[in-house]
């Protein structure tokens, strides 16, 4: 089976800046595939190309079988983009919005009906089809836009961070409702810089300043954690419960990394380290009482994965 | 497949323009706009704009004193076209009215008018007419001198030769009374009388020439900035990269935009009329038909330019610069205020590629000469020509990749 999405040395200057240093992506088909990163790390841009947008500086991308550069009037026919800001017609109502992109894709008639029924129905927005866009709350105007995304039947969506600022529970009716669009045989690549939504996708591929620094199945990113992770925290009845530690002061003995993360330390250790770890703790931090073993989430996979790369170039995460 | 690629492309123009117009009844505001602020900017500007020079105000030095002086000065001060400042005590005093421009005319009648005025007309009866009103010494009779404001240097031409005028019509006044007490009739020393006949616009009311103006730059100015604006905001919004990516193509999009805003103009153009001729009075001869026609070719430059603007403009402050950037060159540079003739020749051939200087003569000859295509096909051809380069340019840029 030929992949929906193929990439191979793709980059692009964006202002001046190289936003894409040549990175080289497989998306399966089927496949809910999500491109995490830092703000700046390059995923717009790359969604951008994608979504035939922008022409990439060098490199290539097959797309539905497709070269981008030569098919992207036949490729736009079957994906569907959502752009990270909303971008439907605050004026016109839910019903109008999506009346118009079914005319744009030249659905008419009784298919046309029905197809805006379902979309209604399935982005839970029947009751609200009067009320104009511009008036919807934050997560119903994302469920909007993609309900208009998905208005010609698509093959593949591409969502540029659909969550950013909504809400937690619109977040999480946001990513079933992804979730069902996998189930029925769409493939989706999302960008996120939430790590609970990356754990819900079936591959990832982490950007950052540009490149691809890793990628897998939420498994395998698990599995190739090579530190021992502890959760520090301070004693319950310590002055100061919640733990700090600042970015720019080095990693306490035989640590590769400690960061704050829901209000305790996360410290990963390197591996064939001897002796207590709570004592080699406590030098760097003294407040800290307790050393527990803790399985890493994705979140500390790609701390881990960042602190290798950002030793050696600045800024970044 | 698709059904056929025809009907599906001009489905396409049809689902942008129904749109368009859902949301511009939307917009109440805009749409009140739309047609509130030309009526009130043709209204205010109908009374503003006029070319001709009223009220001019004038101070007089009388060194003099005597029953000519004084009688020239009434001449004056009774004309309504000055608004008469009163006598200023001294030369220094009438300076510093100028200065602190109280009046823009000052008016100094030497000590002895009276008298030099009588041995002049004493000595040089009959052929040399009376006292000199020039400004320099010309041999006898008596001398005025006159002090202009020239910073306004048409009005400033204007006005004076108005006193001059009424100085003379004084001057011929007097001479009239003192050849007749003599016996002779000054129409027999003088044998030549002009009989003016004004045509199109007998009572040469400005506002006959200005009003068609207005109108021009109101059309102008709503389609140019409204197109400008409606694509901006799409790009401001993020909704023309949504566009993008469907299967509408960048001449579906610029095109349904211009049409409802190419009927909005020949909206507007209706009410200027309405206004120009119900409140203002002025007629309009022409043909409605021809003269939308006229409109249609001009229009596809002024829709053009909003298009090219919004090509490149990323917000609409930067739109509503750009258009106010060409709008002021080609509404200087059309003739609207300042007549084309006027200007040095390259500027004249420059304003060959001007539309607005096109659709400006051409409204006003259908106004008060009632023209039509008989007379204007080479100002039509004109406009069809640099609209349709305008237009074509504009939608050719448009279409490369937005962003």
């Amino acid at each position: 089976m030929e992949s929906i999405v193929s990439i191979r040395s793709l980059a692009k200057d964006h202002a001046g800046e190289k936003a894409l240093r040549g990175i080289s992506l497989e998306v399966p088909d089927p496949c809910l595939f999500g491109l995490i990163g830092a703000d700046g790390a390059g995923k717009s841009t790359l969604m951008n190309i994608l979504a035939t947008l922008s022409d990439p500086d060098s490199g290539e991308v097959r797309m539905l079988g497709l070269d981008l550069r030569k098919g992207f009037p036949r490729i736009r026919d079957d994906i569907g983009y959502m752009p990270q800001r909303f971008s439907l017609y605050q004026d016109l109502s839910v019903l109008e919005n999506l009346d118009f992109f079914a005319d744009i894709f030249g659905i008419r008639g009784k298919a046309k009906a029905e197809r805006m029924d379902h979309l209604l129905e399935f982005a839970g927005l029947a009751p609200f089809k009067g009320r104009r866009a511009g008036l919807l709350s934050g997560g119903m105007k994302q469920k909007l836009a993609l309900a208009c995304t998905l208005i010609h039947h698509p093959k593949l969506l591409l969502l540029d961070e659909p969550t950013v600022g909504v809400d937690p529970v619109a977040r999480r009716d946001f990513w079933t409702m992804l979730k069902s669009l996998r189930a029925q045989g769409i493939s989706l690549i999302v960008s996120t810089p939430y790590m609970d939504e990356a754990a819900l996708c079936d591959s990832l591929a982490l950007l950052h300043q540009g490149a691809v620094i890793a990628g897998g199945s939420p498994a395998e990113m698990l599995a190739a954690y090579p530190y021992r992770l502890y959760r520090v925290e301070a004693a319950p009845d310590a002055r100061i419960s919640t733990l700090n530690y600042p970015g720019d002061k080095p990693p306490p003995p035989g640590f590769e990394l400690i960061y704050p993360s829901g209000g305790s330390l996360h410290a990963a250790e390197k591996p064939g380290q001897a002796g207590d770890p709570l004592g080699r703790l406590r030098l760097a931090v003294p407040e800290a009482a307790s050393a527990t073993m803790l399985e890493p989430a994705l979140e500390d996979c790609f701390f881990a994965l960042l602190s290798g790369k950002t030793a050696n170039a600045a800024g970044g995460a | 497949m698709r059904p056929s690629e025809p009907s599906r492309s001009s489905n396409l123009f049809r689902v942008i323009i129904g749109k368009e117009f859902a949301q511009l009844r939307r917009d109440k505001t805009s749409l009140r706009l739309m047609i509130m602020v030309p009526m009130m900017q043709m209204l205010l500007l109908g009374y503003a704009l006029t070319t001709e020079v009223k009220h001019t105000p004038v101070a007089v030095v009388d060194h003099d004193g005597g029953p000519e002086s004084r009688s020239m000065i009434r001449a004056v001060s009774n004309n309504p076209l000055f608004r008469f400042r009163g006598n200023a005590a001294s030369e220094a005093d009438l300076r510093e009215m100028l200065d602190r421009g109280t009046v823009k005319l000052g008016l100094i009648i030497p000590q002895g008018f009276s008298r030099q005025l009588e041995s002049a007309t004493r000595f040089g009866q009959g052929g040399q007419g009376p006292a000199t009103l020039g400004l320099g010494p010309k041999g006898g009779g008596a001398q005025l001198q006159l002090l202009v404001d020239g910073q306004d240097a048409n009005s400033a031409g204007v006005a004076r030769g108005y006193l001059s005028a009424v100085l003379n019509q004084w001057a011929m006044h007097r001479l009239g009374a003192r050849l007749e007490a003599a016996g002779i009739r000054l129409d027999q020393l003088i044998p030549l009388s002009t009989d003016t006949n004004v045509l199109f616009n007998p009572l040469l009311k400005s506002t006959w020439y200005m009003i068609p103006g207005i109108a021009v730059i109101l059309v102008t100015m709503v389609t140019a900035l409204l197109t400008g604006f409606s694509i901006v905001r799409e790009k401001e919004a993020g909704t023309l990269e949504q566009l993008m990516v469907t299967p509408l193509k960048p001449i579906h999009v610029v095109v349904g935009k211009a049409v409802p805003f190419f009927l909005i103009g020949i909206v507007e153009l209706m009410v200027a009329l309405t206004i120009a001729q119900l409140w203002f009075h002025v007629p309009f001869r022409g043909n409605y038909l021809t003269l939308i026609a006229f409109c249609a070719c001009y229009m596809l430059s002024s829709l053009g330019i909003g298009i090219f603007t919004s090509t490149v403009a990323r917000t609409q402050q930067q739109a509503l610069f750009i258009i106010w950037f060409f709008l002021l060159f080609f509404m200087l540079l059309s003739g609207f205020f300042l007549p084309v003739e006027n200007m040095p020749h390259w500027v004249q051939v420059v304003t060959l590629v001007n539309p607005v200087r096109w659709f400006m003569y051409v409204l006003r000859e259908m106004f008060l000469k009632g023209s039509g295509f008989a007379e204007l096909w080479r100002e039509g051809l004109a406009m069809l020509g640099i609209g349709f380069t305008v237009f074509t340019f504009s939608v050719l840029k448009f279409n490369r990749k937005a962003g």
